[in-house]
């Protein structure tokens, strides 16, 4: 029940972004979201959906989330792996020392509008 | 009109982990050690706290945050320590504690003799991890009855913090848990974190909290 939250900071984000940049009109903001993160899209699109009326410029704006696995790489045999659950062990070798390269992302990446 | 595409690539929550940035760097040099703790409802964490208090009452601060009521805030208070209660139903009911809400809180507290402040967050295991509060340490709470598997299920929780508490132990003899598979498990979500067992009910594990809380009072 986060997703209210964070998409106040997208809407504060975008928001600035959108005056810098000359925007009167946004057509689609673009979030990149590790799926590490507990956030329901469903949740994000119908918050966005109700929230964008609030704010000058954003009626007709759409919402884009890019969904990013969860990837580790073992720093000891460097085997790299898409998580299919969290268990952050080395599949291959076992070894607990592994690093996460992707998955735990969540910025705005693209505002698009006229 | 031609549509106009810019790039942003700013983080979402960055104004919080810039706010978090601050106060962890001033706690710091006040010389604070300042906790997070993190769990689902029922776990004991005020339980702990109430024990630590015992130990280290007059250089603890607690903020307690909950979504309503003071409750827990009351049995701290009890114990003649300094309480600070954030109730989120105001900002709409959030399940969690944000960077800013603990900077307010701070600007009102004196921390001229507290040497350990504590926040207990609202109790769940998955919006909570999801905010920096700017705490040195990240403590996650797991008591004996909730079972081997929570941290494959709300991994954030376990990969964002420092040390795992696995409470109740009391209640080892009347549960079918593996505590080592709880263990290891724990370690395949997050091979850096500690690990320390206790129960405040028969005090079992205790000295070893109190003696991690001495050791990291170094900052």
């Amino acid at each position: 029940m986060h997703e209210g939250a964070i998409l106040k900071s997208v809407f504060d984000i975008a928001n600035n972004s959108r005056i810098n940049a000359n925007i009167n009109d946004v057509q689609k903001v673009k979030l990149v979201v590790g799926k590490l993160h507990h956030i329901v899209f469903q949740v994000m699109q119908m918050y966005f959906n109700i929230m964008k009326f609030e704010i000058i410029g954003f009626d007709n704006a759409v919402l884009e989330i890019i969904e990013r696995e969860p990837i580790i790489r073992c720093n000891r045999c460097g085997n790299t792996v898409i998580l299919e659950e969290a268990n952050f062990t080395c599949q291959v070798c076992n070894s607990h020392d592994t690093k996460l390269v992707q998955g735990d992302e969540m910025y705005i990446e693209s505002l698009e509008g006229n | 009109m031609e549509t106009k595409k810019i790039k942003v690539m700013q983080k979402i929550l960055d104004i919080n982990d810039r706010i978090a940035s601050e106060l962890r760097n001033y706690l710091e040099k006040q010389g604070i050690l300042y906790l997070n703790m993190m769990s689902s409802p029922g776990s004991g964490k005020t339980s702990l706290i109430e024990k630590t208090a015992n130990k280290f009452k007059d250089s603890i601060f607690v903020i307690e945050g909950d979504i309503q009521n003071t409750l827990d805030a009351e049995r701290l208070n009890n114990l003649g320590i300094g309480v600070y209660q954030i109730n989120t139903g105001p900002f709409g009911g959030d399940c969690h504690l944000e960077a800013g809400w603990i900077k307010t809180a701070i600007e009102e507290i004196d921390l001229a003799s507290v040497k350990y402040l504590f926040v207990e967050n609202i109790g769940n295991l998955v919006c909570p991890a999801e905010f920096d509060i700017g705490a040195h340490i990240n403590i996650v709470i797991l008591s004996v009855a909730e079972g081997e598997d929570k941290q494959f299920k709300y991994p954030l929780a376990f990969r964002n913090s420092q040390l795992c508490i696995i409470s109740k132990t009391d209640l080892l003899p009347y549960l079918d848990i593996d505590l080592k598979m709880m263990k290891d498990n724990i370690k395949k979500v997050n091979s850096q974190i500690e690990i320390i067992e206790l129960s405040t009910k028969n005090g079992e594990g205790l000295s070893y909290w109190y003696e991690y809380l001495t050791q990291n009072n170094n900052c």
